[in-house]
């Protein structure tokens, strides 16, 4: 039986934001899950609600993250494990069907009632990263974790979400043709941890932009996620490499 | 075929292609004819989709210049899920050689409705798996080349991806501010140009504006036009407004804000640089403006 997750409607969400961004943090009442906002809504049909003990559960897990990378004063931050190891607890949690996180309304519950502490941490006063959308600090770990999840039976199952860069991310994740399609996203997420080892860091920002817009282009004409494993990452590798030469010739 | 791509080699054409329409089936129930809505679907059901495709291989191969008949092909069925005019998430992919001796494939895919999220899209395909061992120029030859292709979304929830609309109690909505009391608002944000269209823009009808929404739903043309004009108007302008060069704008991908905004643009002034609008809106601004309500006079947003 699928989950059904508490949804907060765009307007509701912007409003709450907006009182949120207004205060102190420490003047947020805190996440209860027993007193959920008025404006939270739930699909009428096809599932069960999701308990308020399941709702503690997320917040405890994410926050326990959080605090090991830096959150509450905890440390130094560390945001990028933080990304990492989030993205993969999302994507593991058992209350996330597929269908109810793809709702860019359920992800605003997330960042703007659940996690505003943590998004606040994490990314400033940005709402963007609090409002449902590509964007939002949780929405896109779960994203990214499921565009680069190399499958349960491999050791290295999350190694993508700690090695790939924000950069490389929103190049996949924030490009529907790719981000949309897991088997093209995590081709060239492995092409890019190739072509890393061999152009070095320093240039990827501009070698991944180049190769991603060929490959969304190549796209339009010739299915490329009916390749093979071998020839995808082959033709994948070489658009990498193509981005690299013209990179280096650009003045 | 997809019209917008100019493919670098032949493709097949109707003559040898047939397809049938999708049918679709709820919870093992009768198959009937796929349209842009399934009502009744909600995350615990079932949808089934059947359909067939016949390929007439002698005429395909001569169509696509294979002279000896070995150009392999295969009928590729790749469904997905989740709002905005591309999908957002792979759910399945179903696909079946086509062969010398038998162009007829029959479709039925089983999909389950914990993965799906708000549209059914189902894009067909008909691709190379192998290249002809004599071939023309234009003969497709890499595995992958799409030799057909045709996309179906069907909405499961909600209202989208049409264009979003809502009457609303505007006092409630927006507070006492006066933008409370005007007939309709449009509620956009031009941070993000690259969102997707219809996650990003949602048009408020005044619940208090009853002339208004009874005009709306008589689909009476002058109150239509103004308010499609108005949309367009404010998402162009600001648009304009916030880019510097044609490099930056042909980037956006179809189906996100930007691209909307430009392909509005380009409507308004077909084959006129991006300079060009700039400048009118600059200096002519008012002319710029009723371009969009000539416009919005024959057609819909979306």
């Amino acid at each position: 039986m699928t989950i059904l997750l508490p949804r907060l409607p765009t307007v509701a969400a912007e409003q709450m934001l907006g009182e949120f961004l207004r205060s102190s943090p420490a003047e947020w009442s805190g996440f209860v899950a027993t007193r959920l906002p008025d404006s939270i809504r739930f699909a009428a049909v096809g599932g069960t609600m999701i308990s308020p003990t399941s709702l503690e559960a997320i917040r405890s897990g994410i926050l326990l993250l959080a605090r090991d990378c830096g959150f509450d004063g905890a440390g130094k931050s560390d945001h990028a494990r933080f990304d990492a190891d989030a993205a993969a607890w999302l994507a593991d949690c058992p209350f996330l069907s597929p269908g109810e996180a793809l709702r860019e309304d359920v992800w605003s519950f997330f960042g703007v009632v659940m996690f505003p502490d943590i998004v606040r941490w994490r990314f400033g006063n940005a709402k963007e990263r609090y409002l449902g959308g590509v964007r939002n600090t949780f929405q896109r770990l779960w994203l990214r974790a499921c565009a680069t999840d190399r499958g349960s039976i491999v050791d290295d199952r999350w190694g993508l979400l700690r090695d790939l860069t924000e950069d490389a991310f929103v190049q996949i994740i924030e490009r529907p043709s790719i981000g949309g399609n897991r088997i093209l996203a995590l081709a060239i997420a492995e092409a890019w941890v190739r072509a890393v080892a061999k152009f070095g860091r320093g240039q990827m920002e501009s070698i991944m932009r180049l190769a991603v817009l060929r490959i969304r282009i190549l796209n339009e004409a010739r299915s490329l996620s009916s390749l093979d494993a071998k020839a995808l990452a082959d033709l994948i590798d070489n658009h990498f490499n193509l981005a690299a030469t013209s990179n280096t010739q650009a003045p | 075929m997809n019209r917008r791509i100019a493919f670098p080699y032949l493709t097949l054409s109707e003559a040898s292609t047939t397809v049938s329409c999708w049918q679709v089936s709820l919870n093992g129930g009768p198959s009937v004819p796929a349209e842009d809505y399934l009502p009744h679907w909600d995350a615990a059901s079932t949808i089934t989709m059947y359909r067939h495709i016949r390929v007439d291989m002698p005429l395909a191969m001569t169509e696509l210049s294979a002279d000896n008949g070995d150009l392999g092909m295969a009928v590729r069925v790749q469904i997905g899920t989740g709002a905005g005019r591309l999908p957002q998430q792979l759910v399945k992919v179903d696909s079946q050689d086509l062969t010398a001796s038998n162009g007829n494939i029959h479709v039925a895919i089983e999909i389950p409705g914990e993965c799906l999220s708000t549209v059914l899209d189902l894009f067909t395909e008909i691709i190379v798996t192998s290249g002809p061992s004599n071939a023309s120029l234009i003969t497709p030859s890499s595995p992958g080349d799409r030799l057909w292709q045709d996309r179906l979304r069907i909405r499961i929830e909600g209202v989208e991806p049409r264009f979003p609309i809502e009457v609303t109690d505007f006092q409630r909505l927006l507070g006492h501010i006066p933008a409370a009391e005007s007939p309709w608002y449009l509620h956009w944000s031009p941070q993000d140009w690259s969102r997707d269209f219809h996650g990003a823009i949602r048009l408020f009808l005044n619940r208090n504006s009853e002339q208004l929404i009874e005009r709306f739903e008589q689909q009476d043309g002058p109150t239509l036009q103004a308010l499609l004009a108005d949309i367009m108007s404010q998402v162009c302008e600001r648009f304009v407004a916030d880019h510097d060069d044609q490099g930056a704008i042909d980037a956006y991908e179809s189906g996100t804000l930007g691209a909307q905004a430009t392909a509005w643009l380009q409507q308004s002034w077909p084959g006129r640089d991006f300079g060009f609008t700039r400048s009118l809106l600059q200096n002519r601004p008012g002319e710029f403006r009723s371009a969009f309500l000539a416009l919005a006079e024959t057609r819909e947003v979306t």
